[in-house]
């Protein structure tokens, strides 16, 4: 584990079309994208892939404000996984609409990132 | 070439067990396009399962109530790898013998819900028959039908006993004739074979790009079984995976109804394996490192990612489950079908919503 994680880099929303297609090319195939909020407000984004005969992850750390370019066309079911991303951490990836588990307007906003701690003496439940 | 009409199909549907939307557009009977809807079960488990470790090994069985014993086992084999610790033998066979029955349990629904799907009343209950004699056996030996609670990270915290194992083995011999009618009923059967064959096509190019998993993918061609990467006690049996090439609804079928034979198999050659000693070992202090975990379950390839810091709520921890990518799927097999074919396509994936929305 590097708990530092990775350096926040601008063109890592880029470059994972390029590391997707290299991983696919090489005969590996997608299994999940885990998204983590690190405790400076980043996120950490793992793109996991089986290769066999183990897993291998490429990583990279971005700002949420930031829109990652989708790889739904390099392959066809990070659709799902984007767009889970997109629904429980409130990233935007270029194209991908929200809505895969939630829905806006009636649902809790990116409910995977932390909340903002309550104001000192109040009460967080309101 | 008549006017497209758009049709909802569920979330409450007959042929759905769980809320799950096709929005379908239809030319007279024909499907030309399908948008999922999904999410009507999505519950927040992975904030749950990261509140507390120590409970997580209770909560990640309650994500599925067809495959629990693989969601604990998932989990709790990401916790021993953090951890650094081999669960002893016997522990890694009873578990083994454990996910082998729950793989039967959760194929011969599947199989029973594709009979129910056109309409074949007794098969399926012929399936949940022999189903129910799986179910009594994991119920005498865990205790419970549904969520066995046998696992801890680090082992199982139940053992089981000399007559257990015989009960085991007596079960086995017991389903075995019986299963093997059903395969034949389901290989022969002309009726079964026309609603199933050629129908909902996943070519092996399709379910690649798709990232399909289990037995969806293996009917598809794939050949690829997590279980053969040794997790549990896998290592220690012999099996080869099950595969087809024609990845139609009867292909989906097939490769199950012989993972059930093959489940009797794997689990029958674990039985002489087990040796006296412990099931579990103790790990001390809370977690502190990342790990990967994957297992085979009854639907396919089932992912744990967990990263701890040293305390007890997780910093993260992600499922990916296998219905996550074979539901997504049904996009490649709908397009063209007829709409009376619709519920036998999606239940031939068997979708399981509650592992799709979480």
């Amino acid at each position: 584990m590097n708990e530092a994680g990775p350096k926040i880099e601008r063109n890592a929303c880029l470059e994972v079309r390029k590391r997707t297609k290299e991983m696919v090319e090489a005969g590996a195939r997608m299994i999940a994208i885990v998204a983590l909020e690190r405790e400076d407000g980043s996120i950490e984004l793992i793109y996991s892939f089986d290769r066999q005969p183990g897993i291998v992850d490429f990583r990279f750390q971005i700002l949420p404000e930031w829109e990652v370019d989708s790889v739904a066309d390099i392959f066809t079911g990070a659709l799902t996984l984007e767009r889970e991303v997109v629904d429980l951490f409130g990233l935007k990836y270029k194209g991908i609409p929200p809505g895969l588990f939630l829905e806006a307007g009636k649902s809790p906003v990116a409910p995977l990132r932390r909340r903002p701690a309550p104001a000192k003496g109040g009460d967080e439940d309101g | 070439m008549g006017r497209a009409t758009t049709i909802p199909f569920g979330p409450q549907h007959a042929a759905f067990l769980e809320p799950l939307n096709v929005t379908l557009t239809l030319e007279e009977e024909k499907v030309v396009g399908a948008v999922l809807n999904q999410g009507y079960n999505h519950r927040g488990m992975e904030h749950a399962l990261s509140l507390d470790y120590r409970k997580s090994q209770y909560i990640s069985e309650r994500v599925c109530g067809i495959c629990s014993f693989h969601h604990s086992t998932a989990y709790c084999q990401g916790l021993e790898s953090i951890y650094g610790i081999d669960v002893p033998e016997r522990g890694r066979l009873i578990r083994t013998i454990m996910m082998e029955c729950q793989r039967l349990t959760s194929h011969l629904l599947a199989l029973g819900h594709i009979a129910e799907s056109v309409g074949y009343e007794n098969l399926f209950m012929q399936c949940f028959r022999e189903r129910e004699l799986v179910m009594t056996l994991v119920n005498r030996i865990s205790g419970n039908r549904v969520h066995y609670s046998m696992n801890v990270a680090g082992g199982v915290k139940r053992d089981i006993s000399p007559e257990g194992l015989k009960d085991i083995q007596a079960t086995m011999s017991r389903l075995r004739p019986r299963l093997r009618e059903l395969h034949r009923v389901f290989s022969r059967d002309r009726t079964l074979s026309k609603r199933t064959k050629g129908i909902g096509v996943l070519s092996n190019q399709a379910a690649r790009e798709w990232g399909n998993v289990g037995p969806v993918s293996r009917a598809s061609g794939i050949p690829r079984d997590i279980r053969q990467d040794g997790f549990a006690a896998y290592s220690m049996v012999k099996f080869s995976p099950i595969v087809r090439e024609e990845g139609d609804c009867y292909a989906r079928m097939m490769v199950r109804m012989d993972e059930c034979l093959q489940s009797m198999d794997i689990i029958e050659q674990c039985l002489p394996l087990i040796k006296d000693g412990p099931v579990a070992i103790q790990m001390k202090g809370h977690p502190k490192g990342e790990a990967y975990s994957r297992v085979e379950a009854p639907r396919g390839e089932l992912v744990y990612f967990i990263r701890a810091n040293g305390k007890t709520a997780l910093e993260r921890i992600k499922l990916r489950t296998p219905a996550l990518m074979n539901v997504a799927s049904l996009l490649a097999m709908l397009p063209g079908c007829q709409l009376a074919d619709v519920p036998t396509i999606t239940v031939s994936v068997d979708p399981c919503i509650c592992c799709t929305d979480r």
